[in-house]
């Protein structure tokens, strides 16, 4: 079931084969939406749009970390 | 959840309260057409359907529900209510008011939420609608009672949310974008890595920009670069500036441009035209196809219906699916090839427009090449960008090459200065496409991988619900079959199933054997009656799968287009599936109606009559008898003539049942005719055999029940005197109809025990010499007539 953690966890470790450019936070970002609103009903357009603008600034590569020195 | 009562105010065609009180038992209620009877399935469905009837949704939606679930006559000052209540007491209160929507309260026990009203209610149209349905629409409605509509939800999100990726990260236009940028940084920098580009645009930094070394980040240092070379130019020499601004536009390879448009566009309708229309959508579906083939080890290709093996095909598939991705990477190349001609324009115009070439520019307008500059002037770049044909080319090339051509010659003896800020400035903003492109490919690769991920994860969803869909199917088809052979026994059409058509998604169909034949859909072989049967089998099996939850069933006239022997296998496949589970069945049909009353259980079934429906503002009554009568008792007044006929057909019903019960022998008629008995032969058979069989209780022994035959003659007296004055010369008064059918009733009522209230058939045990009520105060003696 798409809202199953099980099934979840098995499609995201599968998709991060084929696209590895997936981010964290893309992957912890789809599983609440599937685990919610995805099942409850059509999205309207603008949370269509909400949602993908979330996920493309998820795929936003992380900054370069700054290491903080005392 | 068994229901206690339905009770309804002002709610579709009632007036005051009005109570169906099944009291948990099943139940069948019989109406005219119009009495009411669906008055009450609408308030199940109202209430379980979130305030929605489904078949009112095409004249009145949302909250302007409310003006087609109203009485049309309800007074101002009464309200519209509802009131379900459940076996645990629970009970659910909706009030409706005038406008808006209405509100609920109670029952949270019973869980309304997850009690689907598909899985509850079947109406005679959707049982037709079903099986008339296309594969995708039996989908659809199947979806939900598998339990599976959730899933397709999520999928079609899912689908819509990688559109709305693509779209709102621009990957089409990046592809293209990408494009152009090649064109340029072969000419600028010609096989140079991108390491060598960024060394190049260091060293420039360095040579121009020596008060900015901290700038390290290349577009930054791209960006700093045109504006330290505008700035430069800006205080050159007139001449200078003049050369420079000549020079740019004479670098410009237009007609490298132009022949790039052409040759993208020759290869574009050379590789698409014939192809693009005729294979794009049959290999969407079929690369559907080919990833369900599984272990097959030969498939009908879908596009030409040969037979191939598994492999050659998939080979086939691959080989076209390549195909098709070279035609997009064609479509990009020719987009970008425009879109560079298009940048190349709107440079020219800026070069040549600098107030700096002005001198220049006025002395060759007034030559050869006044209408080149009025053209070049009159380009609109966008728009060309939009729509470029061939002539827009032809007038390009002929048009402003000459003026590339004149910039060139005045600008070949351009001072060194001149060259070298001009060649700089060229050179970075190369270097700044190139710089800006990597990033753009980069951004795109990640929205690739974004929308690949979601397709992804809806083919996962879809593959689950085909699977799920596919285990699902085949119990309910293991019932579906099991349902139809007690409808159809002895028949020539066997494994009736669902099943998924493997050529397509989101679709489902039923398959079944039609004398020996396979058949992929009931509506190639099935007569009407067949397919309504068939909808029955299948809404019941999925209603016998929640048969753990104990949720009431309602059949809303679902027998119309059976005929009789079909209808009485209802009872029993009612009886064998359901007996414990609470049904509620419909019906204006009295001859139905009546065999089930004679036929069910009584201690599970009840049985109710609905009184003809008269005005808005009387709206729907129970009758106080479970016989028909009180259908004829209405039409007294006006039509007595009808009501006479109306009696005595239901006698004709009443007493041919009954004769079967009694095992009464009748005289064989030819042909049909021995079902087409009127109620005057059976009365005769009563009142002859009756005499000896149907004895009362009298002390120890039993008597001839004499009462009971005198009621049969009496009726007889007036049906054959009044009730066929009323069919052949339409002569009756209402005093006579109205006595006719008191006296009709009161034969009827002789079958049923006044001490007890059962049957006289009650008890009928195997063997036995007769059949008695409960109390055995009645009896019938079989075959002693």
């Amino acid at each position: 079931m798409p809202n199953d953690d099980q099934w979840i966890t098995t499609r995201v470790a599968e998709a991060r084969k084929h696209h590895p450019l997936l981010t964290e936070a893309v992957l912890a970002r789809i599983g609440p939406l599937l685990k919610g609103e995805l099942n409850e009903g059509p999205l309207p357009t603008a949370r269509l749009m909400a949602v993908a603008k979330a996920l493309i600034a998820d795929m936003a590569p992380a900054p370069p970390k700054v290491e903080v020195t005392k | 959840m068994r229901i206690k009562s339905i009770a309804l105010e002002w709610f579709r065609g009632a007036a005051d309260p009005v109570t169906l009180e099944p009291e948990c038992k099943s139940l069948v209620v019989y109406g005219a057409n119009g009495s009411g009877k669906s008055s009450f399935v609408d308030a199940v469905e109202y209430v379980l359907s979130h305030r929605r009837i489904r078949h009112l949704a095409h004249e009145y939606s949302g909250k302007h529900q409310e003006k087609g679930i109203l009485n049309t006559h309800k007074p101002k000052d009464r309200k519209a209510a509802l009131n379900i209540k459940f076996k645990d007491d629970s009970e659910l209160k909706t009030d409706i008011s005038d406008t808006g929507p209405s509100t609920s309260t109670g029952a949270e026990a019973v869980a309304m939420d997850t009690w689907d009203y598909r899985r509850t209610v079947l109406r005679q149209d959707e049982v037709a609608a079903f099986i008339h349905d296309t594969k995708g629409g039996k989908y659809s409605a199947l979806l939900p009672l598998l339990g599976l509509d959730q899933m397709e939800v999520a999928a079609e999100n899912l689908r819509q949310l990688a559109k709305a990726v693509e779209s709102e990260s621009g990957l089409g236009e990046t592809r293209i974008a990408l494009k152009q940028p090649e064109a340029t940084r072969k000419t600028a920098f010609g096989t140079d890595s991108n390491d060598q580009i960024l060394k190049t645009i260091g060293d420039l930094h360095t040579k121009y920009c020596l008060d900015k070394t901290a700038t390290t980040d290349a577009v930054s240092r791209c960006k700093e670069l045109v504006t330290t070379l505008d700035t430069r130019v800006e205080l050159c020499s007139a001449d200078d500036r003049r050369y420079v601004a000549l020079r740019g536009a004479a670098e410009l390879d237009l007609k490298q441009h132009i022949g790039a448009v052409h040759k993208a566009s020759t290869k574009l309708v050379g590789a698409v035209e014939p192809l693009i229309a005729e294979k794009l959508d049959v290999l969407q579906k079929t690369v559907a196809f080919v990833d369900k083939l599984g272990d097959a080890k030969e498939v009908k290709c879908p596009a030409c219906g040969r037979s191939i093996s598994t492999d050659d095909f998939q080979a086939h598939v691959t080989a076209e699916r390549k195909r098709l991705k070279e035609i997009i990477d064609t479509f990009d190349t020719w987009k970008a090839a425009i879109g560079t001609l298009c940048d190349t324009v709107k440079s020219l115009k800026s070069n040549l427009g600098k107030a700096d070439v002005k001198s220049w520019r006025d002395e060759l307008a007034v030559g050869v090449l006044a209408d080149n500059f009025a053209h070049l002037d009159g380009l609109n770049a966008e728009a060309l960008r939009a729509s470029c044909g061939e002539e827009d080319l032809k007038a390009i090339e002929g048009k402003l090459l000459p003026l590339i051509t004149a910039a060139a010659s005045a600008s070949k003896d351009a001072p060194p200065d001149a060259q070298a800020l001009s060649t700089a400035r060229r050179t970075i903003e190369a270097g700044k496409a190139v710089i800006l492109a990597k990033d753009q490919s980069a951004a795109a690769a990640r929205a690739e991988a974004l929308v690949g991920f979601l397709n992804l994860l809806e083919q996962g969803v879809r593959d689950e619900i085909r699977m799920r869909s596919q285990m699902v199917i085949d119990e309910i088809s293991t019932d579906i079959q099991a349902m139809w052979t007690i409808l159809h026994p002895d028949e020539a059409i066997e494994e009736v199933r669902l099943y998924l058509p493997e050529d397509a998604d989101k679709a489902i169909d039923i398959r079944l054997k039609f004398y020996g034949v396979e058949q992929d859909s009931p509506r190639l072989t099935l007569s009407e009656g067949y397919r309504n049967s068939l909808g029955l089998c299948i809404f019941l099996a999925m209603a016998k799968r929640e048969a753990d939850n104990d949720r009431p069933l309602f059949l809303d006239d679902v027998v119309i287009s059976l005929d009789r022997n079909h209808r009485g296998m209802i009872q029993e496949l009612l009886e064998k599936e359901f007996s414990g589970r609470q049904v509620v069945v419909l019906t204006h049909d009295r001859e139905w109606y009546t065999e089930l009353r004679q036929q069910l259980d009584a201690k599970r079934w009840g049985f109710k009559v609905l009184l003809p429906y008269e005005t808005p503002e009387i709206g729907i009554r129970w009758s106080h008898k479970t016989t028909t009568f009180d259908d004829a008792r209405a039409q007294v007044a006006q039509r007595p003539d009808s009501a006479g006929n109306d009696a005595r057909k239901i006698m004709d019903v009443e007493l041919s049942l009954i004769a079967e019960r009694l095992q009464i022998r009748m005289p064989y008629l030819r042909a049909d005719k021995n079902d087409k008995r009127m109620a005057h032969e059976f009365l005769e058979r009563f009142i002859a055999d009756g005499k000896k069989c149907f004895q009362v209780k009298a002390g120890t022994d039993y008597a001839a029940d004499t009462t009971a035959i005198a009621a049969c003659e009496e009726a007889d007296r007036l049906l054959v005197s009044w009730a066929n004055r009323a069919s052949h010369t339409f002569g009756l008064v209402p005093s006579e109809a109205a006595k006719l059918i008191d006296a009709c009733e009161k034969a009827l009522e002789i079958f049923k025990c006044s001490s007890c209230g059962k049957s006289v058939w009650f008890a009928d045990a195997e063997n036995s010499e007769w059949v008695q009520c409960q109390c055995g105060q009645r009896r019938w003696r079989y075959g002693k007539g």
